[in-house]
């Protein structure tokens, strides 16, 4: 069983990969992050229930996944995205933070690649919390040009990352 | 689905804007093709990274964390994990209002020991505080019961610093606190502001509102000599940020933290800051009031099971 400090730690540690899976719920960083901060807070709560480190991500998986849903349709009145079994499909292979480590010191390089204009564009849909509408009207463009356009800028970053990742590996 | 074709939708997913139709093709998409599930969570965790480093960026920025690490231009966790479990950081940088988590035995207790946080009295010093109960900072007025920001300022201990935002601080003391923790270690320190971007509609640059709370073991009276490069020292810490453009219909902006409380906190700084984000800027019509802070103890923080 976890002492309340690993329980803490652990879940501090994987922050990034579980606030990105309950994005998936959410589809809004911010809320995400909120509901990570509850999921911390009820997870130091019952500690003793932990038998493993995996047996406590897996509960705080399911634990942010259900409070995303609830969030949501109290706000929204109903929850439309992904299913109770495509998100438990997810859940079963979610990257953990050994593999997002190894992503974000790629993804600090290839960012690096792309043009001012792009960087805007992830800054104002990532950062600053515009929906793609808003992006649109911001940066003067079409908003079907804005899908594509982030669209492309993932595949880029994926294909950058995975090259650099596998460079990495192979020296 | 090509991947082209499934990254389109993913950002329409992201987006919200898919039907339910559109996200059951979506779903069929990955339902029976592991490679693409595994493309759909790597753009989930690079969004969520985006989002941390442009984050991290404002806020190195501005608080020149750097220095802290000067092998690594960058860093993506800025607080040590060390340091973050000993605090349980909650509140990270989230944008939005979360509810206190209800249980019927919490209570919740405003702290008086915030001074003027309704900007009631006009007592503002320049500089970050040297004693705990008064608003200090950056040039900035107490106006009509509201602190309006006026101009970004750099920092004293930085001389090569830019001026990226206009912070305003105040020092609490919480060693009088220490009778009314939980003894559990589930006091939850909570800080509320309400901000206000009064200019015209989608005016730009847009500006970003933060509220932060940090806490520290050690005397109050001596951090303005390190500050922020003590920033790493938090013992706990939590952050909450707003962009706005202008008046919208959203009008005023609460933007709330919290922080569980650890037991060998001596004090808390209390940060409240506007940034334009394109430089230089001026800082009209941005205005902050109604800072609040409270204790809450949840000897019995409730556990819900959904099943679904």
């Amino acid at each position: 069983m976890p002492a309340p400090e690993d329980i803490t730690a652990t879940l501090l540690a994987e922050r990034l990969p579980l606030t990105a899976f309950f994005a998936s719920v959410t589809r809004d960083f911010h809320l995400a992050e909120d509901v990570f901060q509850e999921v911390c807070v009820k997870a130091v709560a019952r500690a003793e229930s932990f038998e493993t480190t995996a047996h406590l991500m897996n509960w705080a998986r399911l634990a942010g996944k259900n409070r995303a849903i609830d969030i949501l349709r109290a706000r929204d009145g109903r929850y439309v995205g992904l299913s109770d079994e495509m998100l438990a499909l997810l859940a079963a292979d979610w990257p953990d933070q050994t593999k997002v480590d190894a992503m974000q010191e790629a993804l600090d390089q290839c960012i690096t690649q792309i043009t001012p204009n792009n960087r805007e564009l992830l800054r104002l849909r990532y950062f600053e919390r515009r929906n793609c509408t808003d992006v649109a009207a911001i940066m003067g463009r079409k908003i079907e040009t804005v899908y594509q356009a982030l669209a492309r800028l993932h595949k880029t970053l994926g294909d950058c990352i995975r090259t650099r990742l596998q460079t990495d590996s192979a020296s | 689905m090509n991947d082209t074709d499934f990254f389109d939708q993913a950002m329409r997913y992201q987006d919200g804007v898919l039907t339910p139709d559109e996200i059951a093709a979506f779903e069929a998409a990955m339902r029976d093709d592991p490679a693409k599930r595994q493309l759909f969570a790597d753009t989930q965790v690079r969004s969520m990274a985006l989002h941390d480093r442009f984050r991290q960026e404002a806020f190195q920025s501005s608080c020149d964390f750097s220095r802290t690490s000067p092998k690594k231009p960058f860093t993506w966790i800025t607080r040590p994990i060390a340091a973050m479990a000993a605090g349980l950081v909650i509140g990270l940088f989230s944008a939005s209002v979360v509810g206190a988590i209800s249980s019927p035995k919490a209570t919740t207790e405003r702290l008086f020991s915030l001074l003027n946080g309704s900007f009631d009295e006009n007592r503002l010093e320049r500089g970050f505080p040297r004693q705990t109960g008064l608003w200090s900072g950056d040039e900035a007025a107490i106006h009509d019961g509201q602190l309006r920001f006026i101009s970004p300022g750099s920092d004293s201990n930085d001389p090569t610093g830019r001026a990226i935002s206009c912070d305003v601080f105040q020092l609490v003391d919480l060693r009088p606190l220490r009778h009314a923790l939980s003894p559990e270690g589930d006091s939850v320190l909570e800080l509320s502001a309400d901000f206000l971007d009064a200019r015209a509609p989608n005016t730009k640059p847009s500006v970003s509102f933060f509220c932060q709370l940090y806490l520290f073991a050690g005397d109050p009276g001596s951090l303005h000599q390190t500050w922020p490069q003590s920033i790493p020292a938090a013992i706990a810490s939590g952050s909450a940020e707003v962009t706005t453009l202008g008046l919208d219909d959203k009008g005023t902006r609460t933007l709330t933290v919290k922080c569980l409380i650890p037991a060998q906190a001596d004090f808390a700084v209390i940060q409240i800051a506007a940034r334009p984000n394109l430089r230089p800027a001026k800082l009209e019509g941005l205005s902050a009031d109604n800072v609040r802070l409270s204790l809450k103890t949840q000897p019995s923080l409730p556990v819900r099971i959904v099943q679904r």
